[in-house]
């Protein structure tokens, strides 16, 4: 349905009168994944890991670098703007903050409609009819058509941009941390809600988020990002009981969970070292020794390739590679 | 330590009388950590101002109710009075990192006047000069400063001195904010959701901080977080608020193996779990706080509530220091609980 392939985002940093270009930040370095038809795809990781970034530019609001784009067998990647309209009917994003990706001043019923009206899908009958059916698919009464954004909750606000990007039947839809600005029990009802969509209408999902109890409940597959680069891709539920690059075990220990039973499954406590460093000058080799519990020599120089630890299972880590393992003994 | 008895606080808004806090009772106890948790909008950062005496009011209003501090009523005392008592009694660690810090001041020039006039009465204008060429005590701030840098595990705090704001990352800042709270010494911390603004990785580098400082330094922290998890991680009792009331009351490890309000309930049952299992969220939403329903705050959206419910239920025992206010664990007078007709 949908492959990545090396995918690659450079932001240039300008300097001076004449915007002289200094330096790049690698927002997206080398990503490659593939989200099968029908499945959620989760990309985990924290602020500044370059996971917005991946899923603007596959859906091309931005223009990648480098790498290709296969959204069902056609690369996209390279397409010109005029041609691009076309695909966009098939893939459409859920944006972070319902508040301010819905325009205040627009009534719901205006707002669901707008995807109908750029691409001029059916007469103005069949776009009221549309956005009646699109609000009954998102669980909202009908009494919200003529409302404004902000006499909205939250949760109503995020109904009404799932509606919107389900507009056009859609076949891919990235959610980018759908749930992040709403409360846990309002954020249940809204996964709840995603799930039955998936079901109802076999949408494809490209969930980004940093909660990994909303991944683990929500994903099929999932790949760890960190600065800009994937740490480790395979099944979520591989992911969870046996994660093997030292950040994905950092996140899963610092998961302040609730139950007891939950505590058994996430390994035991690591405390990361600082900060996520800035990606303007990126570490070398491998991006996370600076950080690493593990650190050996050839972290800092040597940018790990992945190696496929078990079928399906991809750690971007030396403790995995033959290097390592001399390094380590 | 710190006693609320029956707080009631409105707020007078455009539609009428919001009324946000309905009678709380609160207590924390000497070198006790207690956290409350409740979602958006429920009056946790109400409780906050209204015990730091930072309410606005106007539009807020203190309808009635006492704060008690080692022996004082707060909600009597006037800014003059309360002035001794800020950073050297009660602090604050502020919720936004980003938010709380000057802009244009460097870290040092904050947390220096900080030190400086901590505890202190402004005083007259003739020992303001005075102290403002005093160069020992500068000095000495300033080494206090680092001290306590050094203590919140910063690698440099030198150069974090002379940093502004916005040259640090927000881990840092909340790390500085953490310093500047425990430069008095408080014998009470409120810490208004610590690291929620930040990654969970560095949040765990912060709440590491707090754990070990709390434990050296012996003080009552109270925590006021939306994060269950983190409530469990750090506390020894926990205060579960929903729309300006208190509705359980519990030690921490008998409110995540026994909860017992419907919405204590229905909270834990929305939090996705790293073991898997359906996740399940509360029908509805919040109520007007201009026009609540009467009796129990949740009832609209409870899936078991009867008619009972129009009256207000108080907090009943059901267990070691577990106090939950729902009539399904009114103690039995000889009719039959609904708690076995659930069973």
């Amino acid at each position: 349905m949908l492959k990545v392939e090396n995918l690659k985002k450079y932001f240039p940093v300008t300097s001076g009168m004449f915007s002289r270009k200094v330096g790049e930040v690698k927002a997206v370095d080398d990503v490659s994944f593939t989200v099968p038809a029908g499945k959620t795809f989760a990309l985990v990781g924290e602020s500044g890991s370059g996971k917005t970034t991946v899923g603007k530019t596959v859906i091309r609001l931005l223009r990648p670098s480098g790498g290709k784009i296969h959204f069902n067998d056609t690369d996209i990647s390279s397409l010109p703007e005029r041609q691009l309209k076309t695909w966009r009917r098939q893939m459409q994003m859920v944006f972070q903050d319902p508040a301010s990706a819905l325009n205040p001043r627009r009534r719901v019923v205006d707002i669901i409609a707008m995807p109908l009206r750029v691409h001029r899908s059916g007469s103005w009958q069949e776009q009221q009819a549309r956005v009646r059916e699109l609000l009954d698919l998102v669980q909202l009464p009908e009494k919200f058509l003529y409302k404004y954004p902000h006499a909205l909750s939250g949760g109503e606000k995020q109904r009404v941009s799932i509606a919107r990007a389900l507009a056009l039947k859609p076949h891919l839809v990235i959610l980018d941390e759908p749930t992040s600005a709403l409360d846990v029990s309002v954020q249940a009802k809204i996964l709840k809600l995603l799930a039955q969509l998936q079901d109802q209408l076999g949408l494809t999902y490209l969930l980004i988020s940093h909660d990994l109890g909303v991944v683990k409940n929500f994903s099929t597959d999932t790949a760890v990002m960190y600065l800009g680069k994937i740490m480790e891709r395979t099944t979520t539920e591989k992911l969870f009981a046996k994660p093997l690059h030292p950040y994905t075990q950092s996140l899963l220990s610092a998961i302040p969970v609730i139950t007891d039973e939950e505590l058994r499954l996430i390994p035991e406590r690591i405390t990361l070292e600082g900060d996520i460093p800035s990606p303007t000058n990126a570490p070398s080799g491998c991006v996370f020794h600076t950080r690493c519990p593990y650190r050996m020599k050839v972290c800092s120089q040597v940018m790990p390739e992945f190696i496929e630890v078990e079928a399906g299972h991809h750690v971007w880590c030396h403790l995995f590679t033959s290097e390592g393992s001399e390094g380590h003994s | 330590m710190l006693e609320i008895k029956d707080l009631i606080v409105h707020f007078r808004v455009f539609e009428g009388k919001a009324q946000v806090l309905n009678a709380i009772n609160l207590q924390v106890r000497e070198g006790e950590t207690v956290s409350i948790v409740g979602e958006t909008g429920c009056g946790k950062s109400v409780t906050l101002r209204t015990i730091l005496g930072i309410l606005p009011i106007p539009p807020g209003e203190i309808v009635s109710g006492h704060v008690h501090f080692k022996g004082k009523d707060l909600l009597s005392l006037s800014t003059e009075e309360f002035h001794p008592l800020r950073g050297k009694e009660l602090a604050l660690i502020p919720q936004e990192p980003m938010n709380s810090l000057n802009p244009v001041f460097t870290i040092e020039d904050q947390f220096t006047v900080l030190i400086r006039r901590q505890g202190r009465r402004p005083g007259g204008w003739l020992s303001r000069i005075r102290r403002t060429f005093d160069r020992d005590e500068k000095k000495a701030a300033r080494e206090k400063a680092l001290d306590l840098l050094a203590k919140m595990h910063i690698p440099d705090p030198a150069r974090v001195m002379k940093s502004y704001p916005i040259e640090l990352s927000g881990g840092m800042q909340q790390r500085v904010l953490i310093g500047m709270a425990l430069a008095g010494n408080p014998s009470l911390l409120i810490a208004d959701e610590p690291g929620t603004a930040l990654d969970v990785t560095t949040q765990e580098q912060i709440l590491q901080i707090m754990r070990e400082r709390v434990e050296v330094e012996k003080m009552a922290v109270l925590y006021i977080t939306h994060n269950l998890g983190v409530a469990r991680e750090m506390t020894e009792r926990i205060y579960v608020m929903y729309a300006g009331e208190i509705v359980e009351q519990a030690p921490t490890r008998s409110l995540f193996s026994d909860p017992k309000h419907p919405y204590t309930q229905g909270l834990l049952r929305s939090i996705p779990k790293l073991t898997g299992g359906e996740v399940e969220g509360i029908e509805g939403r919040i109520p007007d706080y201009t026009d609540p329903p009467p009796g129990c705050r949740f009832q609209p959206r409870c899936p078991f509530a009867m008619d009972e419910c129009n009256i207000r239920p108080e907090l009943y025992p059901v267990g070691d220091s577990h106090w939950v206010a729902c009539y399904l664990h009114k103690p039995s007078d000889g009719r039959a609980t609904k708690t076995d007709m659930l069973e």
